[in-house]
């Protein structure tokens, strides 16, 4: 706590230092690399005088909830992008494990059950089974980067597409004839969307506990192991960072494979979540992922993330998207609005690196 | 002796990264343009199709 205060006391006597001329030089730079959240800010305020049900504790818990869903996926694509890559197979990737997850745990009995001989399955080694499946899809991933220093876009889009092809398999097998996987068994949607706290009479689903689980340990992987030190002097500088004795190889397959293990998390959060699964889950899901994390500052040129800033992205690109429902503007125009919040968050990243430079 | 010096000098030399925009030769105001008219155009968007 006094090393805060003292950090903040410097930067009050370095700001009480500055001409008046630096000082309003120092605001230009404050207000347009705070733009974006400026603008979210704004935009709640705006919504939420247009529409008081927006501040609503039932809305509030589901833009909560909504975040949470996407919480794993945007923390492992956070670590791709830290290592100056990004990762285009990960909603793919979630919607195999989701489907996955979705037909071996269909309820006994299911009239279009995709396996009709097959039991319930026990719901740990479907948690462990998707997330084997999404290690596997990173393990070859960062495989490829790392080995035969292939760019991540190629390669994941590569993986995109394999992993589509076979979700699209997937889907034809047993029973299913490529129909949407439904008729979830009861275990697997209280697992998940049950919710065992309630706050104001308004339940919290399970999966907003796992995801802040699954942030306290990516927070634990990335600033107190050794991987997370030697991913972010890989995403810095990799030349230098295999000069200092960094493993940059197994760093880089050890990053993607943790992000394919957070998509299988994803997937089988999802699964039940969504409760009819089809070749259309997880679609673009890596592309919201991508724009959180630039949103909360996890930056292209590599080495610069905090879990704290994805946390953050994804609650605001979420506070938007559901801000925009609320107040009935075109389906449509959100991926306007998307798109101009990812053009903005990366002119301000690369505004950053430019002035540092 | 001095070759075989400077041999090993260059081989510990460490060369700059290159990043996404490391060949960027953008002037910054250009990016303040590109930021300010992003957030307006939202703003537009918004406003224009809420109060209508």
């Amino acid at each position: 706590m006094n090393s805060i205060q003292k950090r903040f006391q410097e930067k009050i006597s370095e700001y009480k230092a500055l001409s008046s001329k630096d000082k309003k030089r120092f605001w230009g730079e404050w207000l347009i690399n705070n733009s974006l959240f400026i603008f979210i800010a704004l935009a709640i305020i705006f919504i939420a005088v247009r529409n008081p049900a927006f501040l609503k504790l039932s809305s509030i818990i589901n833009i909560i909830s909504l975040s949470a869903s996407n919480l794993p996926i945007a923390l492992g694509i956070a670590g791709c992008i830290v290592l100056t890559g990004t990762d285009l197979s990960a909603g793919r990737v979630v919607g195999l494990t989701a489907c996955i997850a979705a037909a071996l745990l269909q309820m006994t009995g299911y009239a279009n059950k995709m396996f009709p001989t097959l039991e319930t399955m026990p719901i740990v080694v479907v948690i462990l089974l998707v997330i084997l499946i999404g290690a596997i899809v990173g393990f070859v991933n960062g495989f490829c980067v790392a080995k035969f220093s292939l760019h991540p876009f190629i390669v994941t889009l590569a993986t995109q597409l394999i992993v589509y092809g076979l979700l699209l398999m997937f889907l034809q097998i047993g029973n299913n004839n490529g129909q949407s996987i439904s008729g979830l068994a009861d275990s697997y949607k209280g697992f998940i969307k049950g919710s065992s706290i309630s706050i104001g009479g308004v339940g919290i689903p399970n999966y907003v506990w796992y995801a802040i689980l699954i942030c306290i340990f990516m927070w634990f992987m990335w600033n107190k192991t050794t991987f997370g030190k030697n991913m972010f002097a890989v995403g810095s500088n990799q030349s230098a960072a295999d000069v200092s004795g960094v493993n940059v190889v197994k760093t880089i397959i050890l990053v993607f494979t943790l992000a394919g293990i957070m998509y299988g998390i994803t997937g089988f959060i999802e699964g039940a979540r969504i409760g009819s699964n089809s070749a259309a889950t997880g679609l673009n899901y890596e592309l919201d992922a991508i724009a959180a994390c630039v949103i909360g500052g996890v930056s292209f040129v590599g080495g610069i993330g905090k879990i704290r800033g994805v946390v953050i992205g994804v609650f605001l690109l979420r506070i938007i998207f559901v801000g925009l429902t609320f107040m009935s503007v075109d389906p449509n125009l959100q991926y306007i609005i998307k798109g101009l919040i990812i053009l903005v968050a990366c002119a301000i990243d690369m505004r950053k690196y430019l002035v540092k430079k | 002796m001095t070759e075989q010096k400077e041999t090993e000098e260059k081989e510990r030399t460490v060369p700059e990264k290159q990043t996404i925009y490391s060949n960027a030769k953008i002037p910054i105001k250009v990016l303040d343009g590109v930021i300010i008219g992003g957030i307006i155009l939202m703003i537009l968007v918004i406003l224009f199709f809420s109060l209508k």
